[in-house]
C-alpha cells in the first residue's frame, strides 16, 4: 500500500465515519421521540378509558329515556 | 349480521354463506363433513346451534298458536254478534269487493315485512349452521319458516283482532331474538377486536344500543307504520263507499223523478208510491250520512295515528340527538380525538426519521463494502495498516450498534402503533355508535346496527357526524 493510497483510504474512511456518526446522532434522537410517543399513547389510553366510561353513562341515561318512550308507547298501544 | 359474503359450492348445489366467525379457522370445511373427525368443541357447537334452532322454531310455533287462538275467538265473537241482533250493517257487494282487494294489498305488503323480520332473526342462524354443521342440515333439524299465508302475529288481521296480543307476541319475539343476539355478541367477543384489547382497555366495550332495545324500537316502528297504513286503507274504503252511495242516490233520484213525472203526466194518482219512495230515499240519505260520519272518524283516526307516529319518532330523535350531542361535545371525547391526531402525526414523524436513519446506515454499509472491494480488486493490502483497520472496525461497530438500536426503535414504534390501532378502534366505535344513534327514529334500520358494532368505520376525527339527526 503506497502512502498515497493509504492517505486516500484514510480520508475516505474518515468521511464515512463522520457521516455515519452524524446519522447515528440523529437516530439516537428518535429514542427521545419514541419515549414521548409511548408516554402519549399511555396517556391517550387513559383518556379513552375515561371518555368511554362517560359515554357509557350517557348511553345508559339515554337508554333509560328510550325505554320510557318504548314503555309509554306500548302502554298506549 | 355476521354474514359478510356468500360463495357457491357446486357440490352442494346451493349457496353457502360465509360467516364472520369461523368455528375453526385452521380447518376449511369440506362437504360432506366427516362427523367422526369433529372435535368435541365442534360437536358442542353443533348441539348449541340445534338447540337454538329448536328454540326459534318453538317461538314461531307459539306465535302461530296465539294467532290461531285469537282468530278462532274472534270468529266466534263475530258469529255471536251477527246472530244476536243484526247490529252489523250488511256490507254492500261493491264495498266488500273493494275491502277484499285492499286487504290483499295490505297482506302482500305485510308479508314482505314479515319475511324481512323473520329473516333478520333466523337467517344468520340457519345459514351459519347450514354452512358449518352437518348435523344442522339433517331434515329433522331443519329450520321451519312459517308460510307467509298462515296466521302471523305481525299480520294486519291479527293486529285487528287483538293489538295487545300482537304486542305480547312481538315482545316475546324480540326477547328470543335479543337472547340470540346477545349470545352471538358474546361469541364475537372471543374473536373480535374487543377480545384482543390490552388489559388497560380490556374492560371497555363499545356499548351500542342494546339488542332488546333495538328490537323493541324496530317492532314499534313496524307497528306504527302498519297501523297507519291500515288506517289509510280503511279511510280509502270509507271514501269509496261514500262516493258510491252518493252516485247510487243520485241515480235513484233521477229514476224516481222520471217515474213520478211520467206517472203524473199519465194522470195517475201516485201519492202513496211517492210517500214510500221518499221514505226509502230518507233511509238512503241516513245511510249516506252514517257512511260519511264513519269516513270522518277514520280520517280523524288516521290523522291521529300519523300525529302519534311523528311524535314518537321525534321523541326518539330528540333522545338520540341529545346523546349524540353529549358525546360530540364531551371534553374527553374531543381531547381524545385531538390527541390521537397529534400522536398520529408524531408517530408519522418518527416513522420518517427511522426511514432516513435506515437509509443513511444502508448507504454507509454499501460505501464501506465498496471501499473494501475496491482495495481488494486493486490488490492493495491494508492488513498491516492498523489505523485503517481501526477506522473500518469503528465503522462496523457503529453500524452494528445502530442496527440493534434501529430494531429496538422499530419494535417500540410498532408496539405504539398497535396500541394506537386499538385506540383507533375505540374512536371509530364512538363514531359508529353516533351514526347508529343518528338513525334512531328515522328509519327502521335498527336491524343492521349490529353489523356496525363489529365493523370499525373509517376514522372520522371531527367532532361532528354526517348522519346525526338534524335540528
Amino acid at each position: 500500500m503506497t502512502d498515497q493510497e493509504k492517505q486516500q483510504t484514510k480520508v475516505e474512511l474518515k468521511a464515512l465515519l463522520d457521516a455515519l456518526t452524524s446519522a447515528d446522532a440523529s437516530g439516537a434522537a428518535i429514542g427521545t421521540e419514541l419515549e414521548a410517543l409511548e408516554k402519549g399513547t399511555e396517556a391517550l389510553e387513559g383518556e379513552v378509558a375515561a371518555a368511554q366510561t362517560d359515554i357509557d353513562t350517557i348511553v345508559e341515561e339515554g337508554g333509560k329515556q328510550l325505554d320510557a318512550l318504548i314503555a309509554a308507547e306500548q302502554q298506549e298501544a | 349480521m355476521a354474514i359478510e359474503s356468500q360463495s357457491s359450492d357446486p357440490k352442494r348445489g346451493h349457496t353457502i354463506p360465509a360467516v364472520e366467525q369461523p368455528v375453526e379457522k385452521t380447518e376449511e370445511p369440506v362437504y360432506p363433513i366427516d362427523v367422526a373427525k369433529l372435535t368435541q368443541e365442534q360437536r358442542n357447537k353443533i348441539a348449541e346451534e340445534v338447540r337454538n334452532f329448536e328454540k326459534l322454531n318453538q317461538m314461531i310455533a307459539d306465535n302461530n298458536a296465539v294467532a290461531d287462538a285469537n282468530e278462532a275467538i274472534e270468529k266466534k265473537r263475530a258469529q255471536a254478534t251477527a246472530a244476536g241482533g243484526g247490529m252489523l250493517p250488511p256490507m254492500e257487494p261493491a264495498n266488500e269487493k273493494a275491502t277484499e282487494s285492499n286487504q290483499e294489498k295490505l297482506d302482500r305488503m305485510i308479508a314482505g315485512n314479515d319475511a324481512m323480520i323473520a329473516n333478520n332473526i333466523s337467517q344468520e342462524k340457519m345459514m351459519a349452521a347450514a354452512n358449518a354443521e352437518p348435523a344442522a342440515l339433517a331434515p329433522a333439524k331443519a329450520p321451519v319458516i312459517p308460510p307467509q299465508t298462515e296466521p302471523n302475529p305481525l299480520n294486519p288481521a291479527f293486529e285487528n283482532r287483538s293489538t295487545e296480543s300482537m304486542l305480547d307476541t312481538a315482545a316475546r319475539l324480540g326477547k328470543n331474538a335479543a337472547e340470540y343476539m346477545g349470545e352471538k355478541m358474546a361469541d364475537n367477543m372471543q374473536y373480535g377486536f374487543l377480545g384482543a384489547l390490552e388489559p388497560k382497555l380490556d374492560r371497555l366495550g363499545i356499548k351500542l344500543m342494546s339488542g332488546p332495545r333495538r328490537l323493541a324500537l324496530g317492532l314499534l316502528h313496524e307497528w306504527r307504520n302498519r297501523r297507519a297504513s291500515h288506517a289509510s286503507m280503511e279511510l280509502a274504503d270509507a271514501n269509496k263507499k261514500v262516493t258510491e252511495m252518493r252516485t247510487r242516490l243520485a241515480t235513484e233520484d233521477a229514476k224516481r223523478d222520471a217515474f213520478i213525472a211520467s206517472e203524473r203526466a199519465s194522470g195517475n194518482n201516485i201519492a202513496n208510491i211517492t210517500m214510500k219512495l221518499e221514505d226509502e230515499r230518507s233511509k238512503a240519505v241516513a245511510r249516506l250520512r252514517k257512511a260519511e260520519q264513519d269516513r270522518d272518524t277514520k280520517q280523524a283516526s288516521l290523522e291521529s295515528l300519523n300525529g302519534k307516529k311523528a311524535l314518537a319518532e321525534n321523541q326518539q330523535k330528540d333522545v338520540a340527538r341529545d346523546m349524540v350531542s353529549k358525546v360530540n361535545l364531551h371534553p374527553k371525547v374531543i381531547n381524545a380525538n385531538a390527541d390521537f391526531i397529534a400522536l398520529t402525526k408524531h408517530k408519522e414523524n418518527i416513522t420518517n426519521q427511522l426511514g432516513l436513519w435506515e437509509s443513511a446506515r444502508t448507504k454507509a454499509t454499501e460505501q464501506l463494502a465498496k471501499l473494501e472491494a475496491d482495495l481488494k480488486s486493486n490488490g492493495i493490502s491494508y492488513t498491516e495498516e492498523e489505523e485503517i483497520i481501526g477506522q473500518i472496525d469503528e465503522i462496523k461497530k457503529i453500524l452494528e450498534e445502530g442496527n440493534k438500536k434501529y430494531k429496538d426503535y422499530v419494535g417500540r414504534k410498532n408496539a405504539a402503533d398497535a396500541r394506537m390501532g386499538k385506540i383507533n378502534t375505540y374512536l371509530s366505535g364512538w363514531n359508529t355508535f353516533k351514526n347508529e344513534l343518528g338513525r334512531t327514529g328515522q328509519d327502521n334500520r335498527y336491524d343492521n346496527a349490529g353489523e356496525q358494532a363489529k365493523v370499525a368505520v373509517a376514522g372520522d376525527r371531527t367532532p361532528t357526524m354526517s348522519n346525526a339527526p338534524q335540528a
